[in-house]
């Protein structure tokens, strides 16, 4: 079978585990889960938002130089209110997240058809964070053969959504709330790290 | 939780091998809490929860049996009743009843179905944790691990009540899982007629005048003793720390294969056995922080850490004292096990190179050969001023050895980068081997 593979890369890719909670330090994750395909999918073929489940992306492969821990501010998740005399006081407390960054993250994303695959690569993606871009670089022809043992072209590491034996939960469906289960494919040497 | 998934695999596993049907409330009461609450000295502390709360004038190594039953209903009560939080759900988010804590953002805002069981697991997972040095603890959602684990408490549990270990402190169920493991599952360590002593011969136990405690392993000698029992597997470990803030590393491949690949170059290197297999191993590995940062946990994790240093400057190993014998062999075995990560064979191909350059040295008066192998050569961090040494050498040289040179340089420029830096940092130990030989 034939795969239209578009290549996206980026400086920086962060993806929260869904374990991460109340954290001093977070890594990020290095695969993508269904509902972050998903959400992808329905980023780049908005004529999808109505439907449920995956319907175009075939397969992914992400790679990456190495993660970097990077020191941020966060903040609260809403407003804490205390009251001043008659005046009420709003405040966001912050906190200090040491925050693993996927540096120069490279996504590899599969498409069935050669049409889906051109309209993918007239956008921009982002892993997880909007404000960490990933822009199309080219469209890769492949067989599905190629695209899941080609060390040298795709290496990187690939969450397989099916349950088995190594099966892990990998967090809960965002609009479906079902738990979501998969195994890592690593292909090659996926961090390029010195 | 992630806790409440390996939970499940263990009580699982545990009532399939012990032909229980145990529900999570039932293990946690006959099992977990006899073993970790029952008793004066704890095995587990987790801040705010039922176990650690106290009334006024109550001290947990105080609490009668009464006591500790109401303890036990407290955490029950609150399973029961209550959504889910930190304090009786190990690795849940903290509740926020008042006010939003500061690392409030980092909490999805999904509803995750959780229910009362999924409380009991948690403690269950949580308490098979496999703590290693740098503050990290390991979970493997693995049957055969959590069983042995298990096994392991009990053991924990005998000497936390010996009376003769009374200064033995608790609450260190996690770090004893750490030692346990990497004991237990080490055929060539493991004697199952241990003692305390034994243990303290292995370095579990730390037994000093005013306080006797579990020491952390480092994880490449977990890493070492589970590659034995998995050898050629990968397994998908959950690494974290749970604290006054929790710590998520997530989800880190482990390449055991690459464990027994060190042990089979070691063999074919210097042949047989490591003389001392604990020393010998425990110079592998780098920090489990920067290990993560690679992305899964094999070979190049396992770069020991006292190689750094050479990787990148003109230093090198003098062998006047006693460690530099097992720190070369320790190196040269990552090296080489990098530089053959493809190919079949190993062959010392280097030790040979290196007897070549050594004999190039001893064959000038002055100290020019010297200079050019020490400061050029070895100390190039670029293929270029490599085989630009290399080219001063060959008008100096002729028959065999200028043969050996000339190919020398033909594979250097072949090499990457990456190849080389390892190739030149090998050449370089042996040189210095064979310099300390002759």
């Amino acid at each position: 079978m034939k795969y239209y593979v578009v290549k996206y890369t980026g400086p920086f890719g962060f993806i929260k585990p869904w374990t991460a909670v109340r954290d001093s330090e977070t890594f990020s994750q290095q695969f993508l889960t269904p509902s972050i395909v998903e959400g992808m999918e329905k980023k780049l073929f908005p004529q999808l938002l109505k439907e449920q489940g995956i319907k175009k992306i075939v397969g992914h492969r992400l790679s990456y130089d190495q993660i970097t821990s990077q020191q941020e501010v966060i903040q609260t998740r809403g407003w804490n209110s205390t009251r001043k005399g008659s005046q009420y006081l709003f405040d966001r407390p912050t906190a200090v997240l040491i925050r693993g960054i996927l540096h120069n993250p490279v996504l590899h994303i599969a498409f069935a058809t050669l049409q889906d695959a051109e309209d993918a690569c007239t956008q921009h993606i982002c892993l997880c964070r909007n404000e960490d871009i990933l822009f199309p670089e080219e469209i890769i022809e492949t067989t599905d053969e190629q695209f899941q043992n080609n060390d040298e072209l795709f290496a990187g590491y690939e969450l397989v959504f099916e349950r088995k034996d190594k099966s892990f939960l990998v967090g809960y469906h965002r609009v479906s709330q079902q738990p979501m289960y998969g195994w890592i494919r690593v292909v090659g040497q996926p961090v390029n790290v010195y | 939780m992630i806790t409440s998934v390996v939970g499940r695999t263990f009580l699982n596993a545990y009532n399939e091998q012990y032909g229980k049907t145990y529900s999570p409330k039932e293990f946690f009461e006959k099992e977990y809490w006899q073993l970790f609450y029952n008793y004066p000295k704890y095995m587990q502390w987790v801040t705010n929860s039922p176990f650690v709360q106290m009334r006024s004038g109550q001290k947990p190594h105080l609490l009668n049996d009464v006591e500790r039953v109401e303890k036990l209903e407290a955490l029950y009560e609150k399973a029961n009743k209550e959504v889910p939080d930190a304090s009786f759900a190990l690795g849940f988010p903290a509740s926020e009843s008042k006010e939003y804590a500061s690392t409030s953002g980092l909490v999805s805002d999904l509803a995750i179905p959780v229910n009362e069981e999924e409380v009991y697991l948690s403690w269950i997972g949580s308490g098979l944790g496999i703590g290693v040095a740098g503050g990290f603890t390991i979970l493997f959602d693995n049957p055969a691990i959590t069983l042995q684990t298990f096994e392991g408490w009990k053991v924990y549990r005998k000497y936390l009540n010996d009376p003769t270990l009374e200064k033995l402190r608790g609450n260190q169920v996690n770090t004893w899982n750490g030692q346990w493991l990497s004991y237990s599952m080490n055929p060539q360590e493991y004697d199952s007629d241990f003692d305390l002593f034994e243990l303290t011969q292995q370095g579990i136990f730390k037994v000093d005048a005013s306080l006797a405690e579990v020491n952390t392993v480092n994880w490449s000698q977990l890493f070492f003793s589970l590659s034995q029992q998995f050898f050629k597997v990968e397994m998908m470990g959950y690494v974290y720390g749970f604290g006054q803030t929790n710590k998520t590393i997530g989800f880190i491949p482990f390449q055991f294969k690459s464990g027994s690949d060190i042990k089979e170059v070691y063999k074919q290197l210097f042949g047989g056995k490591y003389s001392n297999p604990k020393e010998f191993e425990s110079l592998f590995g780098m920090h489990i922080k920067r290990a993560c940062e690679l992305g899964s946990i094999g070979l190049l994790a396992l770069r020991p850490e006292g190689l750094k240093k050479y990787l990148k400057e003109g230093k090198n190993l003098s062998f006047k004292k006693d460690e530099d014998l097992i720190n070369y062999q320790a190196y040269k075995t990552w090296l080489m096990a990098m530089l053959s990560k493809n190919k079949e064979e190993i062959k010392d191909y280097t030790l040979e190179l290196a007897k070549t350059i050594q004999k190039y040295r001893s064959g000038g008066t002055k100290l020019d050969r010297k200079t050019l192998i020490e400061k050029e050569l070895f100390a190039s961090p670029s293929k270029r001023g490599f085989i630009e040494a290399l080219t001063k050498m060959v008008k100096d040289l002729e028959g065999d050895d200028l043969i050996t040179i000339k190919k020398l340089k033909d594979e250097v420029h072949l090499m990457t980068n990456e190849e080389y830096g390892y190739f030149c940092t090998l050449l370089k130990f042996d040189y210095a081997y064979v310099e300390q030989q002759s």
